[in-house]
């Protein structure tokens, strides 16, 4: 009966992929229909693109978010390449910059925008400040944590697997000419489509994430225009045309950063260091100290740390010494509880049906490469997808006139979007453990008849177990805090999820102390649950194997990474 | 002149040095000289120090007459081969030799006729365009090695040239024509032996044994470096008398053995002493040239083409081996007595350190 989970996991994936070309298409056509003649009859009409393209505001909105999404692009990649390149050399800097990357993943950019506008409010900006600088000054911030986290783990990442000998040898052969060639013909070239992979992806999120701007109360943004318009029950089409202008503008950013960084020449294993793994090769092989470039470095650090520190001091100023906690006890415990109650049941849902859709995803293409429709969605944050459901959803029921959503309630369809949404995460890292199971394991498992494939199965989750459980503590935590779907969704009830009750209480100087703990606990618990990510996944290798985590360690050392062929 | 001269390096990045030569080698102009020593015996770094690429912690390094102690490593006129295949993978195989020439400003016009000398000498001018994963291991080993004679160095520091596929050739053909001081690092001590003028055997960061190959295979002055040479037949004895030329006569199980001491010790009568011997000195039966005779038993006998290896078992439970000529071994048979001779000079005697006593 292997073939039954086999089938589930194909009709699951190809459901997906066909809900989603629904959802594109409803979103396309809701551009093109004007769905207020409800007679029958609808004419395709180029009004509203006329409309987008000459509109005023739109076309502010447009070079705003042009604007933002490079600087904030620039910022992040010229930073975290410098501490990328830095902490290759300087353990200190390598350690500060994990801890700002840790930081960085768990602060959504409306819990940043929050704790810089309050320290804002507080503090006084000079007068040749203008409000419009002021507020771009904070849009950019608020971007720049989780950004300089990808940019620099991506770029760390990718400079860890230079081989040091070469700066060496480079300097053998020609002095400091030698190593700045060195740095300009050869460590480049392998950095540099890692670090434009990492700023493309920051160009399209920063172009259609609007919490931020919402937070800041500026929607002058195309992604804050369109969450705004959602949220005011806007024309339809309108929102259509705005959704794909900025859907267009930051794929064109994102296809353009991406060609310009160009393929990875360099698919070599990371290098080997002479003497064998048990010598510190970092220590052993570093070239001789650059005291320009560590101090650099360190500058860049510690950049990046105040960068995370200004909004982490505006929380707490507001959530504390403003009286948040006695204020939280006394008039906000119940709604505090509610939004807690409803995001641990947003995050079960929707993180397990992510989990359980990448599973199924790779199982049914056996983790081949047959991931385009994955990568199409990992490409669109929530917010775009949950503006593209509701914008074909609301044209579907135009045309149907009363179509009941097959009974899915609001609640059920945020679900749905968020786990569609984050499924295209949880991809790669079960992709990654799938293919590392031996395909002669599964030879053997043939030979033993029915046993040994049941032994083989255990042994293949026996090595996902850790690496999904990791997954799904990180998942629930993303999907429920997060703000722009949940948000779109839950313009009735405000206070739903800690994302939108963020963004709602902002709106209200009143409940600016509430807005703060919630910021102040969404990054708590991100930090908590990251921290927890590890032990979930070695409890997972105790729970799903029965057997020390040595052995398995030895099993997986003698595997080779090739596709698993069953 | 690019005489090398390394008074007693040392090293000691931590609590334990790892190297300390604790004496003088000296490198004369052309010479090639291989350093043999296992993982961790300090081949590396000693290589690492000549290139400036590690800060010697005492001693000094002359080449030429000149101190290299303050010397930047691109000014050392040091070629280095790094263990292991260190080419740029981005680059061209002639992109990768001639780095050196545009970094140091060469024109155009002298670089490239440089650069096709270079390639030539290495026979790389059909692979000169391809990048090294595209071609074989062989071929990236002669292009490491163009890449660090490219600026005619003064001495060209090889570090484990063996491991590459087989760069030996191009090794003896590069010394030979350029008349260049050569220092390999190996662990691989066959090959050490077949293309030195002088080898040295490092251990634990020490340098045991210094002299000619063959001085080194056949009068090894601890067990050690017999050892690391090849195999090697131990016999544990008591030394009866010694002569004023070092010719020990020694009692052990197998009879009285004579041998040349090899130790610089005080020894005297009654001493434990052990013998070494190589298994190729051993000559079956009472013909052969040696002095000292001796019977076993064959246990084992394995033909290895124009050698024939055979496992013995002497009196005492003594277990050592033997390697004559196929053709002498004819005759024999496994389980057979047979008498074999074993010269003198080929004896090694030393102090049995194993006794507490000595």
């Amino acid at each position: 009966m292997i073939w039954v989970p086999r089938l589930l996991a194909w009709v699951l994936s190809w459901t997906v992929r066909t809900l989603l070309l629904l959802v594109m298409v409803g979103l396309i056509a809701s551009a093109f229909l004007d769905i207020s003649v409800t007679d029958g009859e609808f004419r395709g009409t180029w009004f509203f693109w006329a409309l987008g393209l000459f509109n005023p505001r739109l076309r502010v909105a447009f070079t705003q978010t042009l604007v933002l999404a490079a600087a904030v692009t620039l910022i992040a990649l010229v930073l975290g390449e410098t501490i990328g390149v830095v902490a290759r050399h300087s353990r200190g800097t390598r350690w500060l910059a994990r801890l700002a990357w840790s930081a960085g993943f768990v602060m959504p950019p409306s819990v940043v925008a929050l704790g810089s506008r309050n320290l804002v409010a507080s503090v006084e900006v000079p007068e040749t400040v203008s409000a419009q600088a002021m507020s771009l000054v904070l849009l950019v911030l608020s971007q720049l944590p989780w950004s300089l986290a990808l940019t620099g783990t991506l770029i760390t990442r990718r400079i860890s697997r230079v081989d040091p000998r070469w700066s060496e040898m480079a300097w053998l052969a020609g002095g400091r000419m030698g190593v700045a060639r060195a740095g300009r013909f050869l460590i480049r070239p392998i950095v540099r489509p890692e670090a434009a992979r990492a700023a493309s992806l920051v160009f399209l999120t920063v172009t259609l994430e609007p919490t931020a701007a919402l937070v800041l109360g500026e929607s002058r943004n195309l992604a804050g225009q369109i969450a705004a318009q959602v949220i005011d029950g806007g024309s339809v089409p309108m929102i259509a045309v705005t959704t794909l202008m900025a859907l267009g503008l930051g794929l064109t950013g994102f296809g353009l950063i991406r060609s310009v960084g160009g393929v990875h020449d360099d698919n070599r294993p990371p290098a080997a260091y002479p003497g064998g793994p048990a010598r510190t090769p970092m220590h052993f092989l570093r070239p001789p100290r650059r005291p320009l470039a560590v101090g650099l470095g360190w500058l860049a650090v510690v950049l990046n740390l105040a960068i995370i520190l200004v909004p982490l001091v505006g929380l707490f100023d507001f959530g504390w010494r403003q009286n948040g906690w006695m204020e939280l006890q006394s008039v906000h415990w119940k709604r505090f509880n509610l939004v807690l109650r409803h995001a641990m049941i947003q995050g079960l849902f929707a993180g397990s049906l992510a989990v359980l859709i990448a599973g199924a995803w790779v199982t049914a293409s056996r983790g081949g490469m047959r991931l385009w429709t994955s990568r199409g969605i990992s490409l669109m944050p929530a917010g775009i997808l949950a503006v593209a459901v509701v914008v074909s959803i609301s044209t579907l029921r135009s045309i149907l006139q009363g179509f009941p959503l097959l009974g899915l309630g609001r609640d059920s369809l945020l679900v749905l979007v968020l786990a569609f949404a984050f499924f295209p995460t949880a991809v790669p890292v079960i992709r990654r453990g799938y293919l590392r199971t031996d395909p002669h394991f599964l030879e053997q498992a043939r030979l033993g008849g029915p046993s040994g494939h049941r032994r083989i199965q255990r042994a293949r989750w026996r090595f996902l177990a850790p690496k999904v459980i990791a997954c799904l503590v990180a998942l629930v935590w993303a999907t429920a805090v997060e703000g722009q779907a949940a948000l779109i969704f839950a313009s009735s009830s405000e206070f739903q999820t800690p994302g939108p009750g963020l963004i709602f209480a902002a709106a209200h100087s009143g409940s600016l102390p509430f807005a703060s703990l919630l910021g102040v606990g969404i990054i708590l618990s991100g930090f908590m649950l990251r921290s927890l990510g590890f032990p979930a996944g070695w409890l997972g290798i105790v729970v799903g194997s029965g057997i020390g985590p040595p052995q398995i360690r030895s099993s997986i050392s003698r595997s080779p990474r090739t596709r698993a062929d069953f | 002149m690019s005489r090398l001269i390394l008074h007693k390096l040392y090293r000691c990045p931590g609590r334990q040095p790892i190297l300390d030569l604790g004496q003088v080698i000296e490198i004369s102009t052309g010479e090639l000289v291989v350093l043999v020593g296992q993982a961790g015996a300090g081949k590396t770094v000693l290589a690492r120090m000549l290139c400036g690429l590690e800060p010697c912690d005492g001693g000094q390094i002359e080449l030429g007459g000149r101190s290299l102690s303050k010397v930047p490593p691109h000014q050392r006129r040091v070629g280095y081969v790094m263990q292991g295949d260190a080419l740029w993978p981005h680059w061209s195989l002639s992109q990768n030799i001639s780095f050196p020439l545009r970094c140091r400003g060469i024109g155009r016009k002298a670089r490239n006729s440089r650069l096709r000398a270079l390639l030539a000498d290495a026979a790389l001018e059909d692979l000169a365009d391809l990048k090294p994963d595209q071609v074989s291991l062989d071929a990236r080993g002669r292009a490491i090695l163009a890449r660090a004679v490219a600026l005619e160095p003064d001495v060209l520091v090889i570090d484990e040239p063996f491991d590459q596929a087989g760069p030996l050739d191009q090794i003896r053909l590069v010394h030979e024509r350029e008349k260049l001081t050569t220092l390999i690092l190996t662990r691989n001590a066959r090959q050490a032996l077949s293309i030195a003028d002088r080898v040295g055997l490092l251990s634990a960061g020490r340098l045991l044994q210094w002299g000619a190959p063959l001085e080194i295979y056949l009068r090894p002055e601890s067990e050690e470096v017999a050892r690391s040479f090849g195999p090697i037949n131990i016999l544990d004895g008591e030394l009866e008398s010694v002569d004023s030329r070092g010719t020990a006569v020694v009692r052990t199980v197998l009879g009285r053995l004579t041998g040349r001491l090899g130790t610089d010790r005080a020894v005297s009568a009654g001493d434990p002493v052990r013998l070494l011997f190589r298994p190729e000195s051993l000559a079956h039966g009472t013909t052969g040239f040696g002095t000292n005779r001796f019977a076993a038993t064959i246990d084992q006998r394995i033909l290895d083409g124009p050698i024939c290896h055979l496992g013995l078992r002497g009196p005492g439970g003594w277990r050592g081996a033997a390697a004559v000529l196929s053709v002498q071994a004819a005759g024999l048979k496994e389980a057979q007595a047979a008498s074999f001779s074993l010269p003198a000079e080929s004896v090694t005697v030393l102090l049995n350190r194993s006794d507490p006593l000595s």
